[in-house]
C-alpha cells in the first residue's frame, strides 16, 4: 500500500451540556509533509481553520473576507490527533512532548495502562494522567485532579485503517466541571479519503491578499 | 472460624480495590443523550463580528460562545464581553503555562490536544454562554467580571 501523503475526512462534532446540544459539521484536510491542516467548518457557519507544523494559525471567514491569525507551538498541527495517528506516535499521544513523565506501566486483561505525572506548570490543576491502550491502540486518556477526580476523559473508538495506520473514527470527551456537571463532546469522522482521492482545493487554499486582518 | 471470616473479608476487601474506571464508553448511551437534547441554532453567530458592539450595548451570546470555544486560550471571548482584565488574565495565563505558545482547545472538531487549562476554561466559558438563555447570559456572564464566571 502506498504511504499516505494526504488525507481528508468528513466530521460531525456535537457538544452536550445541561440537556442542550450544539452540532457542527465540516471537513478535515491534512497533508502529512509539512503538516498543513485545514478544517473547513460548514455548519453552523462556514469558516476555514488552518494551521501547519510551524503553528501558523488562521481562521478565515469567506463571507466577510476576514482573517484572525496567531502563531505558536501549541497551534501546530503536530498537536492534532491526526498527526499522532498518521505518524504512528500513539505510544504516548504527545504526553511526553508536553512534559509529562511516565510514572507507571501495568497490564490488565488486554490493556496497557500507563500513568503519567504532569509537568510543573500543570501540577497545580492535575496530579496524574492516564493513557490506556488495547492492542497498541489508544482507547482512553484521562486527567485527574489532586482529589483523584477526573478533569477530562477522552475515549477513542471505531478504529479504521488509513494507509498503514489505524485511526479512531469516534472521539468522545468529557470535561468535568464543578458540582458534578460535565460537558460531552463527540466527534465522528467518516468518508476518509487518501492521496489522489483528496480534493486538494481546500488543502491548497490561500487566504486572499486583500483579506482584512481582525485584531 | 475467626480465620475464615478474616479470609472472607480480605477477599471481598481486595475485590473492592479493583480498578473501577471504565476505559470503554457505551456509545449507545451517549447517542441517546444527544438524541433527546435540545439542539441550539447557531446559524446567527458571526465569529468575525466580535469587534463590533450591538447598538444597545448588549453582546451577542453566540459570538461570545464561539470565541470561547475557538479562542479560549487567547481570552478573546472575555475581551469581546468588555472584560479586559479577565481577557488579559487568560492570555497571560496561557503564555505562562505554555512557555510562550498558546494552546487552542479542541472543541467543535478542530483536533488539537490542549494541555492548557486556560484554553479549557475558555472552552467551558463558550459552552456555558451558548446553553444559557439570553437573559441569563446578559445578567450572569456579560455583567460578571469574575475570572471564573460559572463557579
Amino acid at each position: 500500500m502506498l504511504p499516505v501523503s494526504q488525507v481528508s475526512m468528513k466530521m460531525t462534532a456535537r457538544i452536550l451540556k445541561d440537556g442542550k446540544s450544539i452540532t457542527a459539521t465540516g471537513e478535515l484536510y491534512y497533508k502529512v509533509t509539512g503538516g498543513g491542516m485545514v478544517t473547513r467548518f460548514l455548519t453552523p457557519s462556514e469558516y476555514l481553520v488552518m494551521t501547519n507544523s510551524n503553528g501558523e494559525f488562521s481562521i478565515y471567514n469567506n463571507k466577510d473576507n476576514t482573517v484572525t491569525q496567531a502563531q505558536g507551538r501549541d497551534y501546530s498541527s503536530e498537536n492534532s490527533f491526526i498527526y499522532y495517528f498518521l505518524r504512528n506516535k500513539t505510544q504516548d499521544m504527545g504526553l511526553g512532548t508536553s512534559g509529562f513523565q511516565l510514572k507507571d506501566t501495568k497490564f490488565e486483561d488486554n490493556l496497557m495502562i500507563t500513568t503519567w505525572n504532569p509537568p510543573a506548570e500543570l501540577a497545580g490543576s492535575m496530579t496524574r494522567a492516564e493513557l490506556v491502550q488495547e492492542n497498541y491502540r489508544p482507547i482512553f486518556m484521562g486527567f485527574y485532579n489532586d482529589k483523584g477526580k477526573p478533569i477530562q476523559k477522552v475515549y477513542y473508538s471505531k478504529y479504521e485503517k488509513v494507509g498503514d495506520y489505524s485511526v479512531p473514527m469516534s472521539i468522545t470527551e468529557f470535561q468535568y466541571l464543578a458540582k458534578g456537571d460535565s460537558i460531552i463532546t463527540k466527534r465522528v469522522y467518516s468518508e476518509v479519503k487518501v492521496n489522489d482521492q483528496v480534493d486538494a482545493k481546500w488543502l491548497n487554499f490561500r487566504i486572499p491578499n486583500n483579506a482584512k486582518v481582525v485584531k | 472460624m475467626k480465620n475464615l471470616i478474616l479470609i472472607f473479608a480480605l477477599f471481598f476487601g481486595a475485590k473492592s480495590f479493583a480498578i473501577e474506571t471504565n476505559y470503554k464508553l457505551n456509545d449507545l448511551s451517549i447517542d441517546e443523550k444527544f438524541a433527546i437534547a435540545q439542539e441550539l441554532d447557531l446559524s446567527a453567530a458571526n465569529l468575525s463580528d466580535f469587534k463590533s458592539v450591538v447598538v444597545d450595548g448588549s453582546k451577542n451570546k453566540m459570538t461570545a460562545g464561539l470565541l470561547g470555544i475557538f479562542c479560549g486560550g487567547l481570552g478573546l471571548h472575555r475581551f469581546y464581553l468588555g472584560q479586559g482584565g479577565a481577557g488579559a488574565a487568560y492570555l497571560i495565563g496561557s503564555l505562562c503555562i505554555t512557555g510562550g505558545g498558546i494552546a487552542l482547545t479542541a472543541a467543535l472538531g478542530f483536533p488539537l490536544f490542549a494541555f492548557n487549562p486556560i484554553a479549557l476554561l475558555g472552552l467551558i466559558d463558550g459552552i456555558v454562554y451558548l446553553v444559557a438563555d439570553d437573559a441569563e447570559f446578559q445578567s450572569k456572564y456579560v455583567a460578571n467580571k469574575k475570572l471564573i464566571q460559572w463557579l
